[in-house]
């Protein structure tokens, strides 16, 4: 069995992968990212993960204990196996160059459509509450609008060289494949519009047919009109009579064929016998060419309108149509049979011009030779054999006539995706949902699928049911949602389109907000501030409260765990953490105690008032807000004494710490671990010089405390506190302290 | 009022009005990331007319304005906040990025012509200048004529950066290690800044009584996230602006201390209910900005009023606040991350979008 290196193309790579620089000689070296210590045992590990985007994440993990020299049996790069270090992470960028510049296209084509599918879900919403416009009456005007949006999008339209609204004139090679990629997309986009949504199309798809075809002739394949009038355009640049030329009269009789009227008047204008040296010879020839080009310019069609300026004559009313169509049918006809024909010298203007009359009359072998895509064929054939017939039914039928009257003619090798294409337009034409589906998913990409599938829902009731009825085999998803889910995955894979996903994911009724709360959660919002808020946005706006507070909580334990403590409360605090932020509170009390970080009393209190009043109620904070209070006042006693003031003012301030003491030292408010350097911080008050500030009942009250932390203290369960603590702040001093205060209270009263 | 889209295929971190010059084009100065390879960038760009306009109007996919990139240069990192400034002599152009891993960038590029400086033109940097990220700078023409910038960050630290000729000189001015994150900041005189941030509310800062701020407003949280950016009013400069979450807009007189007006949002702590001021924006407000329009054709507004403010918000409003009402400029499909005004006469505006473009917006004057 020959190997899969051996077979595959790119030396076994399934997937092009990025050169990192061309002086490099190991084409997959890649930039070691991070750098791990570990201590896993064991044999060497590669851990493979997606980063972002077409990045591919390799962590390797070396072997413990071993000299570096050994053999490397993965052949990984030795930018990863090098050194010591334990374990590296490297990234490799998959896909080609050429295939990202096109990123950028994608991605604002899925900015600028992300608003229309929006608004067509609230459309539908509206129209589910308030059903007094009934379904399917005026939906498809709604997906209407939607498909212009999108198809606006896409980009503009194109036209075949020599028309008026011909823009294409000098693309540059790279823009050209860019240009050919995007209307691929557009054209089938508007191909399926005009079947599966517009009603109106309906009376005039002969007419639609043309226009679509104007814009969209050059994608169908290489060999179409399109580069044949291409072609005939720079010839004529250089050509003084061009009606000696072959090529000029095909050339009018291929854009007469498929009704692209103003480059066929254009190119008659164009003619020999115009000039002014020649009018005087040729009068009778220009006569003829003058009488086909206004014949031409007043051929009646049924549409509504014509674009400004272009040649024709517009009837939205069918008998009417008929009755100048077969006038107009008559003048052509008495034309066919003048005698004027006879006495036009110029051999080559009388074949063109001969030909061009056949077509007008419908003759099948002109309109064969002058056509070359069965497409163009086709129209041909519904503009000048078939005007009046109802087209809708057996169009099918009839293109793939066209088709095999092409194959037979066509010599050329067609590429494949042009064949898959012409499957999808047949199958479009014949309103063959399941086909349409299955070619679009071949030759589209995630993004089309997602937004179609709206396109095919408008009107078609069969295709209702095909794509909204839940499949068992889909784990009972519907179609619909489950390209609604494909294309949100490759939205969310990025990090600039990640909050688009939530858009179509919340059109999935099935797995939607599942895939939605997991794509918020995984977001890196410990990275910044902003992408968390930005997350949060969209909790809010979809109501996912739970992930909201899973936000927040990792976002503050972040912040807190780098030493942000106000940041991280706050946070923490929106998540309504209790449990994290009792700890914290303890933890902020055990460094304010100790007075070893650099945190002061202002700080604490900025922290404080951060934590709100609404949270006292929580034990720890509780009891954090008022040792602030404790130690405060405490302060304020230093300040005051240090400045002499009157004593009623003092004892008032000394009073109030009093207080703040006896609070704390309520039952359930502190931990016991931080009686001792409370009471410690108390002695101050208890050796009060003035008088005695505590009273006898509230003293026993800090002798109980004492005892028990006594108690504590003989049965070894000081649980949480320090020995050194014990042997620094003695609880004798304490004692003294208390006993002193108690005598004098007791001698007060 | 006209408006125009302009893709920029790069995320726009932030966009700033470059001062004018005479002979040159309009400039702007982008701090952009490009998500390809994954690298920040400052871009100067050119807003000119389109010259194929005038030959093709029907052409619906060309904008009648492009912008054109002048010149790139790489930033060390990814910008948080960016602000541009002339220098004290106009001799130059100073502008300034912070980064989300706490470095601060300063470019000192020619003021006649911004443009012509050399692609290898390299910022004076300072690393390591805060402990995660750089919430909040701004600029200003310094004493000693040299431009003055001050950094606050999350890590609770407040400095003073000083552009030298030839290299930044820091001060830390205010250090509380963690406890309270700031997250704006900006200059009211040569002396004194306003910071606000989560927990310490705002605060007003006087380089000449170091220590500690000299006021403190009253209200002092307003919810996780806090307040976003701050503006002083260029000349009534007691009077500062703050927007932040859930789509509060407060403004703080220095005159008034005790007292916060709520102009937009709800900030429960107020005790008044949201219903008398308007709601704008239900998300975060991420810039602030005092309409320049009016100081610059020398009109006030009535004494004791505020006067208009611009805000930006994640759920895509540009607004003008005014006299209690709220006039909603635009409303886009994606959140606004920044904006700013010509300081020339303040009718053209630029946002930064989500949606990795710039808009372009023309109010009459």
């Amino acid at each position: 069995m020959p190997s899969f290196a051996a077979v595959a193309p790119n030396g076994g790579a399934l997937v092009p992968l990025q050169q990192q620089g061309s002086d490099s000689s190991d084409s997959s070296t890649a930039a070691v990212l991070h750098t791990v210590y570990h201590r896993v045992q064991g044999a060497p590990r590669i851990l493979v993960s997606w980063g972002h985007g077409n990045c591919l994440r390799l962590s390797y993990l070396q072997q413990q204990h071993k000299p570096e020299n050994e053999s490397n049996p993965n052949g990984l790069q030795p930018a990863v196996a090098k050194g010591n270090g334990g374990g590296k992470v490297v990234e490799i960028e998959l896909g080609k160059k050429d295939e990202n510049q096109t990123l950028a296209e994608k991605r604002r084509i899925a900015y600028a459509s992300v608003q229309a599918f929006a608004y067509l879900q609230s459309q539908q919403l509206m129209q589910i509450e308030a059903p007094s416009r009934a379904y399917g009456t005026d939906w498809w005007q709604h997906v209407l609008e939607y498909s212009h949006s999108i198809s606006s999008a896409l980009g503009p339209s194109g036209a075949p060289p020599g028309s008026a609204s011909d823009v294409s004139s000098d693309p540059s090679k790279a823009r050209l494949i860019c240009y050919y990629q995007l209307t691929t997309v557009k054209a089938i986009w508007d191909f399926l519009e005009v079947f599966y949504v517009d009603k109106n199309a309906a009376s005039w798809l002969p007419e639609r047919l043309v226009d679509w075809l104007a814009s969209y002739d050059g994608v169908l394949s290489s060999a179409t009109l399109f580069s044949k009038l291409a072609n005939l355009q720079q010839k004529l640049l250089n050509l003084r009579f061009p009606e000696d030329d072959e090529e000029y009269w095909d050339g009018i009789a291929s854009a007469l064929a498929v009704g692209w009227l103003d480059i066929v008047v254009n190119l008659l204008r164009m003619h020999g016998s115009y000039q002014h040296d020649q009018i005087d010879n040729r009068a009778v020839e220009n006569g003829l060419v003058e009488t086909i080009a206004v014949l031409i310019s007043k051929m009646p069609r049924l549409r509504p309108s014509l674009p400004p300026g272009s040649p024709g004559q517009a009837f939205n009313f069918k008998p009417e149509f008929t009755k100048a169509w077969e006038r107009w049918r008559s003048q052509v006809a008495k034309l066919d049979a003048s005698t004027y024909w006879g006495e036009c010298n110029h051999p080559e203007t009388l074949r063109g011009l001969k030909k061009l009359v056949k077509i007008l009359l419908g003759s099948i072998d002109d309109l064969l030779a002058a056509t070359s895509h069965w497409i163009e064929l086709l129209v041909a054939h519904l503009l000048h054999v078939q005007p009046f017939s109802k087209v809708s039914e057996g169009l099918a039928s009839y293109a793939i006539k066209c088709m095999e009257s092409r194959t037979s003619s066509n010599i050329d090798e067609s590429a494949s995706t042009e064949d898959r294409l012409q499957e999808l337009m047949l199958a479009i034409l014949g309103d063959d949902t399941e086909v349409v589906i299955a070619e679009c998913s071949r030759l589209f990409d995630p993004w089309f699928m997602a937004h179609m599938i709206e396109l095919l829902t408008a009107k078609s009731k069969y295709a209702q049911t095909l794509l909204r009825e839940e499949q068992h085999t889909l784990g009972g998803i519907s179609l619909e949602e489950l390209h609604r889910l494909f294309y949100s995955q490759v939205l969310s894979s990025h990090q600039l389109t990640w909050q688009l996903a939530p858009v179509y994911l919340s059109a999935c009724p099935r797995q939607g907000l599942g895939m939605l709360e997991t794509l918020l959660i995984k977001q890196p919002v410990s990275n910044s501030d902003r992408l968390a808020l930005k997350a949060l946005e969209v909790t809010r706006l979809y109501d996912l409260k739970a992930v909201a507070t899973t936000i927040h909580r990792v976002v503050g334990v972040h912040h807190w765990k780098h030493g942000h403590k106000g940041a991280g409360i706050a946070w923490l605090q929106q998540a309504h953490d209790d449990s994290r932020l009792s700890a914290i509170a303890d933890e902020l009390l055990a460094s304010y105690s100790s007075k070893i970080s650099g945190c002061s009393l202002q700080n604490l209190e900025g922290l404080v008032e951060l934590l709100g009043p609404e949270l006292h109620a929580m034990q720890g904070l509780s009891f954090l807000h008022r040792y602030s209070e404790f130690k405060a006042g405490l302060q304020a006693i230093q300040q005051l004494r240090a400045k002499n003031p009157d004593p009623q003012k003092l004892a008032d301030t000394g009073r109030q710490a009093a207080d703040s003491l006896l609070q704390l030292l309520k039952p359930q408010v502190t931990p016991e671990r931080f009686w001792l350097p409370i009471l410690h911080d108390s002695v101050e008050l208890l050796e009060w010089p003035e008088q005695p500030l505590l009273n006898v009942s509230e003293t026993h009250l800090l002798l109980n405390r004492l005892q028990e932390l006594l108690l504590s203290k003989v049965r070894g369960d000081l649980e949480g506190i320090n020995p050194q603590d014990l042997t620094r702040l003695p609880l004798e001093r304490v004692r003294l302290a208390l006993a002193t205060n108690l005598g004098r209270a007791m001698l007060q009263e | 009022m006209e408006i125009w889209r302009l893709p920029q295929a790069q995320y726009v971190d932030s966009v700033r009005w470059l001062p004018p010059s005479p002979g040159s084009p309009r400039l702007l100065a982008l701090a952009v990331w490009d998500s390809l390879s994954r690298k920040p960038f400052l871009q100067l760009k050119a807003l000119e007319e389109n010259p194929e306009m005038v030959e093709q109007q029907q052409q619906q996919s060309s904008s009648p304005w492009l912008l054109e990139t002048q010149n790139s240069w790489s930033l060390p990192a990814r910008s948080t906040t960016f602000k541009v400034s002339p220098s004290q002599d106009h001799q130059h152009t100073v502008v300034a990025s912070a980064s989300s891993v706490g470095s601060l960038s300063v470019f000192l590029l020619d003021a006649v012509n911004p443009s012509a400086d050399e692609a290898d033109l390299s910022p004076f940097t300072c690393e390591k200048l805060h402990r995660g990220a750089v919430a909040g700078l701004d600029i200003q023409r310094g004493r000693g004529g040299a431009p003055d910038c001050i950094t606050v960050g999350i890590d609770g630290k407040i400095n003073l950066v000083k552009v030298g000729q030839s290299d930044l000189q820091v001060k830390c001015v205010h250090d509380n290690h963690g406890a309270l994150s700031y997250a704006a900041a900006c200059w009211g005189s040569p002396v004194e800044f306003v910071t606000a941030g989560l927990g310490s509310g705002l605060q007003w800062w006087d380089l000449r009584r170091p220590g500690n701020a000299v006021a403190q407003s009253p209200s002092k949280g307003v919810g996780a996230g806090g307040i976003h950016d701050i503006d002083v009013h260029p000349s009534r400069k007691h009077l500062c602006v703050a927007g932040g979450s859930a789509g509060s807009v407060v403004a703080w007189d220095m005159r008034r201390q005790q007292e916060l007006i709520s102009l937009a949002g709800a900030i429960p702590s107020m005790g008044r209910s949201a219903l008398e001021f308007p709601i704008v924006a239900e998300s975060e407000i991420w810039e602030v900005k005092f309409d320049p329009a009016l100081y610059e054709r020398g009109l006030m507004t009535e004494v004791g009023k505020v006067p208009p403010v611009f805000v930006c918000s994640e759920d895509g409003i540009l607004a003008l606040l005014q006299g209690g009402e709220a006039e909603c400029l635009l409303g886009e499909p994606c959140a606004i991350n920044g904006f700013d005004i010509d300081p020339e006469v303040g009718s053209d505006i630029v946002c930064a979008l989500e949606h990795e473009s710039i808009l372009y917006l023309k109010r009459p004057m």
